[in-house]
Order: C-alpha cells, then sequence, then structure tokens
C-alpha cells in the first residue's frame, strides 16, 4: 500500500527545507493558515485519525485543548521512544523532521498554541540535533516564529531532551520532567488537555500521530477515513525486532496479520517460531499467526498493540529468562511512588527467581495470577498495571514450562 | 585533573548554565537543560555543580539530587574517556547481548558499572538504544555500533584503545 508515514525517510537530504519544500513541504501549513482554525479540526475529525499508542482520538484532544480558556496552551510532541523494541520515530525525527514541524505548527493554528516542545529521548542526541537544525531553518524562512508567513499567527517549537528515563514517556511524567521535577506519572484526571504542561492546557501527541496531520490537512479528513482498515484508518509502523531474518519498520495498515508481517515483511522466523510480543514488553505473548494487529482483535487474545513493537521469539529463548528479564527492566524503571508497582514487581522477581532455581511451589503459578490481577487494578500507571503481562501470558502458553521447575514433592 | 583543569573546566560548566539560564529562564523549567549540559561538560556532575545549581533556582540540594537520580543519563561520578553502553534490552538479548557483555568484561577486565583503572572505559548496561534491527547494540559516547559480534566488538575495542 501507499506509505503515508514513511514515504520521505529515503530521499536524500530531506532534513534541508530547501528539499522539503520543493517537493511540496509546508504546502499543508500555507493552506491551513487560509482556513479557520474549527474547519481544519473538522477535517482532522473527520478523518478519524487516533494516537498511535492509546488509540484516543486526536480530534477529541484537540477540541478539548481547545475549548479550555486557561492561557497559554502548550503542544507537546512526545519523542520519547524508550519502549524496548521500539526504533520508529527516531527514523521519522531524522529522516523526515519538518513534516513534524509542519504538523506542530498546524496543531498550534488550531488548538490555539503558540509554544510547542519536542520531548526527545536523551540516548537520540544526533536525532535532537537534526531537529534543532530544521527548527532553525524553519525559522528561518518564515515557517516558525512570529507571523509565520504573514498569517499573523506566531509559533515557537523548542527541544526538550530527555536524560534516559523510560517512566518518562507517559505523558504526566513526561510534563513533570519537562517541569524539572522527577518524572513520575501523576493520577489522571485532569487530563493534560486541562491541567498539562505548567498546570495548563496541553495537547500531547507522539510523533508517529503528528506526521499524520499535513497529510490530512492537503487531502482531506474524507479521503484520509478511506485507508487502510475502517476501524482504524490509516496506517500503523511496525518495529520488527528479534528472531526474525529482516527486522525494521513496516508501514502497514492496521488488521495486518502477525503472520503477514513476520513472513511477507520480515522474511520469516529465525529459527523455529516460540512465542511473540506483539506490543512491547508490556503486552502479553501470542503463538498464533493469524492474529490481526489491531486494539480490538489483540485485547481478545489478553495482549495489546502498545506502540507497534513486535518481537519475535524462537525455540532458543528460555520464556521463564525472558519472564525475569521483563520483570528486571520494570523494577529498574518503575518511579517508586506506588506501592503496588515498586513492591509488586519485586514480588513477582522473587516468585520468578524461584522458578529459575527449580525451587517453586505448585501454588506459586496461582500467585503470580493473583499478583498480576492486583497490579493490573491498584497500580497508577501502565508501567505496573503491565508489568506482569508477559509473565502471566507465558504461564497461560507454556504452562509445563512452569510446572517442569515447581520443586519435587516427593522429598518431603 | 591538575587544579589548574579543573578551574578552567569549572569555568566551561558555569558560562555554560549561565548562558542556558539567560536562555531559557530561571524557573525549574531550565532545571534538567542545566544538568544535562554540565553532564555534558564534565562527563558528570560534581558536588560544586550540584550547589551552585541550589543557590542558583533556590532549590536544597536534596531535591536537585532526586532529580539527577531519576536519570540514568546523568552521573554523579565521573566516567571513562569512552563510555560503553551495551544494550540488553529483549531484542538484543534474544540476539546474544549476554555473550557480547561478557566478551567485553574479559578483553577490559571491568564488571559492568565500572571505570577500567586508566579511566578510558566505563562499561554500562543499559535498556533499548532504539536501534533494534541492527541488535545486537552499544553506543560509545554518541555513536551506535549494530550487528555486533565478537570479533567485531574486539576491532572497535582496539581502535578505541589505540587513540589517547
Amino acid at each position: 500500500m501507499e506509505e503515508l508515514l514513511l514515504k520521505n525517510i529515503r530521499k536524500t537530504n530531506y532534513q534541508n527545507i530547501s528539499v522539503y519544500v520543493a517537493d511540496g513541504g509546508y504546502q499543508a501549513l500555507k493552506k491551513s493558515l487560509f482556513m479557520k482554525p474549527e474547519d481544519i479540526l473538522n477535517e482532522v475529525k473527520k478523518s478519524c485519525l487516533t494516537g498511535r499508542s492509546a488509540a484516543f482520538p486526536v480530534a477529541t484532544k484537540w477540541s478539548l485543548t481547545r475549548q479550555n480558556s486557561a492561557r497559554p496552551k502548550y503542544i507537546v510532541c512526545n519523542a520519547d521512544e524508550g519502549e524496548p523494541g521500539c526504533f520508529k520515530d527516531r527514523l521519522l525525527l531524522s529522516r523526515d523532521p519538518h513534516r513534524l514541524l509542519e504538523a506542530m505548527i498546524i496543531t498550534g493554528y488550531t488548538v490555539g498554541s503558540q509554544q510547542g516542545y519536542i520531548y526527545i529521548r536523551g540516548e537520540y542526541t544526533n536525532e535532537s540535533q537534526i531537529v534543532e537544525n530544521a527548527i532553525s531553518q524553519a525559522e528561518e524562512n518564515g515557517y516558525l516564529g512570529e507571523n509565520i508567513l504573514g498569517s499573523g499567527f506566531s509559533f515557537h517549537i523548542r527541544v526538550y531532551q530527555g536524560a534516559g528515563s523510560y517512566v518518562a514517556g507517559e505523558e504526566t511524567a513526561l510534563l513533570r520532567s519537562m517541569a524539572g521535577f522527577r518524572p513520575s506519572p501523576g493520577i489522571r484526571p485532569p487530563y493534560p488537555v486541562k491541567y498539562g504542561y505548567l498546570g495548563k492546557p496541553t495537547v500531547v501527541n507522539n510523533v508517529e500521530t503528528l506526521v499524520n496531520i499535513p497529510t490530512i490537512v492537503l487531502n482531506g479528513g474524507d479521503w484520509f477515513s478511506e485507508i487502510g482498515n475502517p476501524d482504524y484508518p490509516g496506517t500503523k509502523l511496525f518495529c520488527l525486532s528479534g528472531n526474525v531474518n529482516r527486522p525494521g519498520v513496516y508501514e502497514l495498515p492496521f488488521g495486518v496479520t502477525l503472520g503477514e508481517l513476520i513472513n511477507e515483511y520480515g522474511y520469516g522466523v529465525r529459527g523455529e517460531l516460540k512465542a511473540i510480543l506483539p506490543g512491547g514488553v508490556a503486552s502479553g505473548l501470542v503463538t498464533d499467526l493469524n492474529i490481526k494487529m489491531d486494539y480490538k482483535s489483540l485485547a481478545k487474545v489478553n495482549s495489546l498493540l502498545g506502540p507497534g513493537v513486535v518481537i519475535v521469539m524462537n525455540k532458543d529463548v528460555d520464556i521463564i529468562a525472558i519472564s525475569i528479564h521483563t520483570l528486571e527492566f520494570f523494577a529498574r524503571e518503575s518511579c517508586g511512588k506506588c506501592s503496588v508497582c515498586r513492591e509488586g514487581i519485586r514480588a513477582g522477581l522473587t516468585i520468578m527467581n524461584r522458578f529459575a532455581r527449580n525451587e517453586a511451589e505448585l501454588g506459586d503459578i496461582e500467585l503470580l495470577k493473583t499478583l498480576r490481577r492486583l497490579m493490573y487494578d491498584t497500580a497508577n500507571c501502565v508501567l505496573g498495571q503491565a508489568a506482569l503481562n508477559a509473565t502471566v501470558s507465558a504461564i497461560r502458553l507454556f504452562r509445563n514450562e512452569f510446572e517442569s521447575r515447581v520443586r519435587n514433592q516427593s522429598v518431603w | 585533573m591538575t587544579a589548574q583543569d579543573n578551574k578552567e573546566s569549572n569555568v566551561i560548566w558555569q558560562s555554560n548554565v549561565e548562558l542556558l539560564i539567560n536562555r531559557l529562564g530561571k524557573e525549574r523549567t531550565s532545571l534538567l537543560p542545566s544538568l544535562e549540559s554540565i553532564q555534558e561538560n564534565l562527563g558528570f556532575i560534581p558536588e560544586d555543580a550540584v550547589n551552585y545549581l541550589g543557590e542558583i533556582y533556590k532549590l536544597p540540594v536534596t531535591e536537585i539530587y532526586s532529580v539527577i537520580t531519576s536519570y540514568k543519563m546523568l552521573d554523579t561520578e565521573i566516567k571513562g574517556k569512552y563510555l560503553i553502553k551495551i544494550c540488553d534490552s529483549l531484542s538484543c538479548r534474544i540476539n546474544q547481548s549476554l555473550n557480547l557483555i561478557k566478551s567485553i568484561r574479559d578483553i577490559l577486565n571491568i564488571q559492568p558499572g565500572e571505570t577500567t583503572p586508566d579511566n578510558k572505559f566505563t562499561l554500562e548496561v543499559v535498556d533499548c538504544l532504539g536501534a533494534c534491527d541492527q541488535a545486537p547494540v552499544m553506543m560509545v559516547n554518541k555513536t551506535i555500533y549494530g550487528k555486533l559480534n565478537k570479533a567485531k566488538l574486539k576491532n572497535i575495542l582496539n581502535d578505541l584503545q589505540s587513540k589517547d
């Protein structure tokens, strides 16, 4: 299918504004500045574009921010791509930075904001430099800054560099990080649309979501809504990695099967397939290649799409070791503020380490499931809620591997 | 570091923080950029710098340390000239990152978190570097090295060894 998101990443020198403009760049911004903000909002609404991580309708988020009478308002682009296995935003930031800027300026114009921030993860220093350069070029050419293209509308964008924190990718934690505090998630509601950066109304969208905006403005919301899967229009970037012959970022419609993604695009599993994490380390393992990659289909099999991070594992992978590995990751990255998450992950690790030593009790399997339910119900943010997903799904799919590590009862 | 070096680098980080605060403002929103700037200049954030920021932002130093310690890329201790971050996230783990970590330990004779006695290399095991299609990967200072194996790793480390 036609690429909407990756269409420019193979073009040379696209970071240079003259190349971008010669290829039709900033035309969507020009068009937008002649439109009424409510008309742009209406096109976005018609497009049915949803946020590419939690599937929240973009138009709703924008409209709530727009309606709010508090000033100033902020646009924050979440480019804190910290999810293990996720490497799609890096591609967009480094190869097509002006489109993101164009999208943010249009967003600012639509919701009535004059200041945008791009929060780029600390590890992406080269990408930050590329985006900084793009910002300077856009300012020099009148697309960004005061009185953009003589329209009277002013908008500024600044890069905010993270410093290595997974949980900062959660939107309330991200806003706290920008404000100079520890990046620990707050309690929602109030949502950022009402109480965001410095307590002001804030639109937080990620890179992949925003990059769709210029295309929607140029072609119209109806056009966009016809693309791909009718339930989730547009395309999705899938980051394919692990035991697969051709890892990479692939742009496909929602609802593509895991089999198509892995076999047709990834040229098949390296070795014999054991399991797949279809939505990153916070999702549940699956084994069925006929599963469709969309929010509803994955929810049905107790997993989730998340940011579209697909990690393939072959039969050489020890599922107990992998469960422990993901738990250790969450243990490191838990902000520690809520005790359910902080202690729950540690408890999970204690139990899992008993399996690793072949010293588990039969009741430990149920204990893990109970712990997961408790954390899902009571942890403050999705980190704690999802920390045991991979482990519990491993029990469901590979129960015999857990049972074989239960201590031999007869010794007692 | 000699006393003279120390004085000079002090001047550099301080003037950079001043420039940054002039541009971004004295509010707490510029705290993380200030910390990042010091980290960039010195390779770590010394106690002097924390005290200095405490006065500027009118914050207790404990508050500043609480921010520093929530970020993996901010350090309170000096690191080696080459900071090796080897990724051990799931995609890299599946692609044998543990073998690479073992190789680095063997070659440099340091454990994760340690620095070589000549202060040349520090080894850190980190989470995803966002280059999973090239797994297993490592980052040395700002350069990413992908599709690593033992031989490739040896070459890279040898090259760095021979530089000063």
